[in-house]
């Protein structure tokens, strides 16, 4: 699963779509995978993580079927995935959930709508080597 | 040895001595002349007296003296006489006046070794030994003297015995006249005597010489010759009684001398044909009345000398008597007075046992400790009845208020429990006259079922165990109507710990039970409404919560799509559409904005308070800071000024200055020289905060409008703004319990006030 390097986990169609036509907008694209929801994003994660793979997940935290709070839960609480890096998606609307989120384990957040600078910007802070290459 | 010679080198003893001697030498000189046939034997000799008397009066060291005179006198006596050879009559003169000399020592030793004292003649005792000394003492002269005549044989041993007699009797007489005359007249003379006291010794003088003269210096041929001597001794013996030694002394003096120069003269009683043998007679019977007269002064001196000390010792065993005899007077009458004191006070006492406090016990001027007692015994009646008249009257009111206590039945029962007392209260609450109840038993009152139960007994016994027992309880009244009573027994206990009854408080509290099981009745109700509100507003909130989150995806999607269009397909759209795109945006931003501030808004009600203490300059520099950041274009003059500490949530504090601070800067931005202050102050004990602009201010008739959610009392071209920050900042100081208001006019800025409870604590 080399190509799928990050999992954006959203139930909102629309906001995924935002997100994707942002990050479209550099080299990044290609890489990412999503999920409707975090039952899904986790089933994959399970089936597919190995050593350093994904190398970050950008998660929503209302959703049906299993929230972020509890995909947290989860992956946290698995010694083979709790080292994955998680960033939480968030509208000014989930104060107490990101609050939740930090005392979790997570370590970063991203305000919506996804904008691409702060994704390098994170994904820098967690040491990776980015270099965005505009289209435009 | 050399202190006698010192001692005999002083003048006066010299003096003395040699004047002994003189003296000592011409009487023996006259004395002689009566001597027995030159052998200066003679029945008449003074010496003997004077020697003795000089030796008692100028002491032992006088002898030379007597030793001289009596040498000299024998030798010129012997040596006129022709009576030897000169050898021969000087050897005899030394002999005679050896035991002259002898005769005198003897008897002044033996008168110091066995008479204490001067007083010889004054004891009979003393007058005895006396006389017994000189009979002794003369013996040795005439021992020695008879001797060395006769061994010089100017006597013959024949006629020794008479020499030898002739010789003691003389010195025997010469002593007891003359050494007491001496003697007496030795003493310093007084005449302090009445003029009875000296016609009588004139008289007594006079006497002795004319009856003396009488019976020695007439015819000795009168028939009543023999009897005249006895009347003498008679006189003498009288004058004893009468005359002191001097006198008396000085009257024996004259009838020796009358009675030796009578007889010598061939006269008187004792006149015979020998003078020698007459003079023995006289001298015989100047001794007897010598002897006698002695022994008699001393008898009388005695006797009067003990009748005196008598007299002297009634006197004052007399003045004694008196004396006590007064001061048991005096004793007597202090005890009468004291008794009579000690009456008043036991009646005054007697009076208090009866608790009669009136009476007072006379109080002298003495000080003693009866006007102690009394002193005493007066305050602490004065005390008791102040007391007693305190209690009386604290008594009277105390029975006064209870008597008249309307709301409360205050009564009495024995224990045995029979009412005893009852008030106003009792009669209104339960129906009875204190002429109905009292003397009834007290289970009058409690229901049937009670009485079954044994409460009223339970109740007394209660009472005692605790000191007091309350209870709430159904009670009946006289109409037989039931009431809701809370009752109080009290024991009451006399100062010896008996049981004297029971007090009984009641109280009607049907109504208050009423009231109370309405106002449980409405706290329940109230309770259920407001789990329902508090229901209603988790609802509320959960559901405002969901609604700003589910509204904020489709406008998240309105602008993200929006903004993709107006940037990706700006060449396909003309102007118009371009600024519609914008205004859609702007739009949904703005909505963005207003569902988050009603978000914040309703999160504000869920929020816990977490108090503290707040230092509100500090708060107010920080929130300054982010309204500056906020709106960096501002140009007002912003100033701190003193602001009173305050106890309550830091984070909400703060979120109310941010926006007080921010809509004074905003209001004030269109004015020329914005100025913005906030302080505080104490009103009535109150901290008041406020935050005053020259902005645009408002019109007071909008202040309705102010604090409500989304209200604006400004165009939003004029002033950006959502109208929810004075909503927040309302919500903020009323969950605080604090006030929040404002005033203002159009154009001439507004002020904003709020307070914080807890925040004047500090």
């Amino acid at each position: 699963m080399k190509e799928f390097e990050i999992i954006l986990v959203d139930d909102s169609p629309e906001d995924t779509d935002l997100a994707l036509r942002e990050l479209r907008k550099c080299n990044l694209v290609n890489s990412i995978r999503t999920f409707e929801n975090g039952q899904q994003a986790y089933d994959f994660i399970m089936e597919h993580a190995t050593d350093g793979i994904p190398r970050m997940v950008l998660l929503d935290l209302n959703m049906p079927v299993m929230d972020g709070l509890e995909f947290i839960q989860r992956i946290k609480a698995d010694e083979k995935t709790k080292g994955i890096p998680i960033a939480v998606l968030t509208s000014t609307t989930e104060l107490p959930d990101i609050k939740e989120s930090l005392r979790m384990g997570v370590k970063s957040y991203i305000p919506k709508p996804i904008v691409i600078e702060d994704v390098v910007k994170i994904a820098v802070d967690m040491g990776y080597h980015i270099q965005i290459v505009r289209k435009d | 040895m050399v202190r006698t010679l010192t001692a005999y080198t002083n003048g006066r003893s010299v003096l003395l001595m040699l004047l002994t001697g003189v003296v000592y030498f011409v009487s023996a000189r006259l004395g002689l002349l009566l001597a027995f046939e030159h052998t200066n034997a003679t029945p008449v000799w003074p010496p003997s007296g004077i020697a003795l008397a000089a030796m008692l009066l100028f002491g032992h060291r006088v002898w030379p003296g007597i030793l001289l005179g009596a040498l000299l006198a024998n030798m010129y006596v012997f040596h006129s006489n022709q009576a030897a050879e000169l050898p021969v009559i000087t050897a005899m003169s030394a002999f005679i006046s050896v035991g002259n000399t002898l005769e005198a020592v003897c008897g002044w030793y033996l008168i110091r070794r066995y008479i204490p004292g001067n007083r010889i003649f004054v004891q009979t005792g003393h007058t005895f030994i006396f006389i017994l000394i000189v009979l002794i003492a003369c013996l040795v002269s005439s021992a020695v003297g008879p001797l060395a005549v006769s061994m010089a044989h100017v006597v013959s041993w024949g006629d020794y015995p008479l020499v030898w007699f002739t010789w003691w009797l003389g010195d025997v007489t010469g002593m007891l006249v003359f050494a007491p005359l001496l003697l007496a007249w030795s003493k310093p003379l007084r005449f302090n005597w009445s003029w009875r006291k000296r016609a009588e010794v004139a008289a007594a003088y006079l006497l002795v010489l004319c009856i003396g003269s009488i019976v020695f210096l007439c015819d000795s041929s009168s028939d009543l010759m023999f009897v005249q001597p006895y009347v003498l001794i008679c006189l003498l013996v009288l004058a004893a009684f009468r005359l002191p030694h001097r006198e008396l002394f000085t009257c024996l003096l004259f009838i020796s001398f009358i009675t030796v120069w009578g007889t010598i003269r061939d006269m008187g009683v004792f006149a015979s044909v020998s003078q020698h043998e007459g003079l023995v007679a006289a001298q015989l019977f100047v001794l007897i009345m010598a002897i006698t007269i002695l022994s008699a002064k001393a008898a009388i001196d005695e006797r009067r000398h003990a009748v005196d000390s008598l007299t002297e010792a009634h006197r004052e065993l007399q003045r004694l008597m008196a004396e006590r005899t007064n001061n048991l007077e005096l004793s007597r009458k202090r005890l009468a007075e004291q008794q009579r004191r000690m009456e008043d006070l036991l009646a005054v006492m007697l009076k208090n046992t009866i608790l009669d406090f009136s009476a007072r016990a006379p109080v002298s001027e003495k000080g003693d400790e009866l006007d102690a007692l009394a002193v005493g015994l007066n305050t602490m009646a004065e005390e008791l009845e102040s007391y007693i008249t305190r209690l009386k009257d604290s008594e009277e009111r105390y029975r006064l208020v209870v008597e008249n206590v309307k709301d409360y039945a205050i009564f009495m029962i024995d224990p045995q429990g029979y009412v005893l007392t009852w008030n106003e209260g009792a009669r209104n609450i339960k129906g009875y006259s204190a002429e109905e109840v009292i003397g009834r038993h007290f289970s009058l009152f409690y229901t049937k079922e009670e009485i079954e139960r044994n409460e009223p007994e339970y109740n007394l016994k209660m009472a005692m165990k605790h000191g007091r027992f309350e209870t709430e309880s159904l009670r009946v009244k006289k109409d037989g109507s039931l009431f809701f009573a809370d009752i109080v027994y009290t024991p009451l206990y006399d100062s010896a710990g008996n049981l004297e009854g029971f007090t009984k408080i009641t109280r009607d509290i049907t109504e208050k039970k009423r009231a109370e099981e309405k106002i449980i009745r409405l706290n329940v109700e109230l309770e259920q409404n407001i789990a329902q509100l508090e229901m209603a507003n988790k609802e509320l909130e959960s559901f405002s919560y969901s609604v700003s989150h589910d509204l904020r995806a489709p406008l998240r999607a309105i602008h993200g799509y929006t903004k993709i269009l107006s940037e990706e397909h700006k060449a396909s759209l003309n102007e118009d559409a371009r600024r519609m795109m914008d205004s859609v945006m702007a739009n949904a931003v703005r909505m963005g904005k207003l569902i988050d501030e009603l978000l914040a808004f309703s999160r504000l009600g869920r929020k816990e308070l977490v108090k503290e203490r707040i230092d509100m300059e500090a708060l107010a520099k920080e929130a300054l800071r982010e309204v500056k950041e906020a709106r960096p274009e501002h140009k007002a003059d912003i100033r701190i000024g003193k602001l009173a500490p305050a106890h309550a949530d830091p984070a909400l504090v703060r979120q109310v200055l941010i926006n007080l601070l921010s809509n004074a800067v905003k209001f004030s931005h269109a004015v020329s020289s914005p100025a913005v202050e906030i302080g505080s102050y104490t009103e009535k004990g109150e901290i008041v905060y406020f935050v005053r602009d020259n902005g645009v201010g408002f019109d007071m008739k909008y202040y309705n409008k102010l604090f409500g959610v989304f209200q604006r009392l400004h165009a939003r071209e004029e002033f950006e703004g959502t109208g929810v920050g004075l909503a927040i900042v309302k919500r903020i100081i009323t969950r605080h319990g604090g006030r929040i208001w404002a005033e203002s006019k159009p154009g001439e800025g507004a002020v904003f006030y709020f307070t914080l409870p807890n925040g004047k604590a500090d």
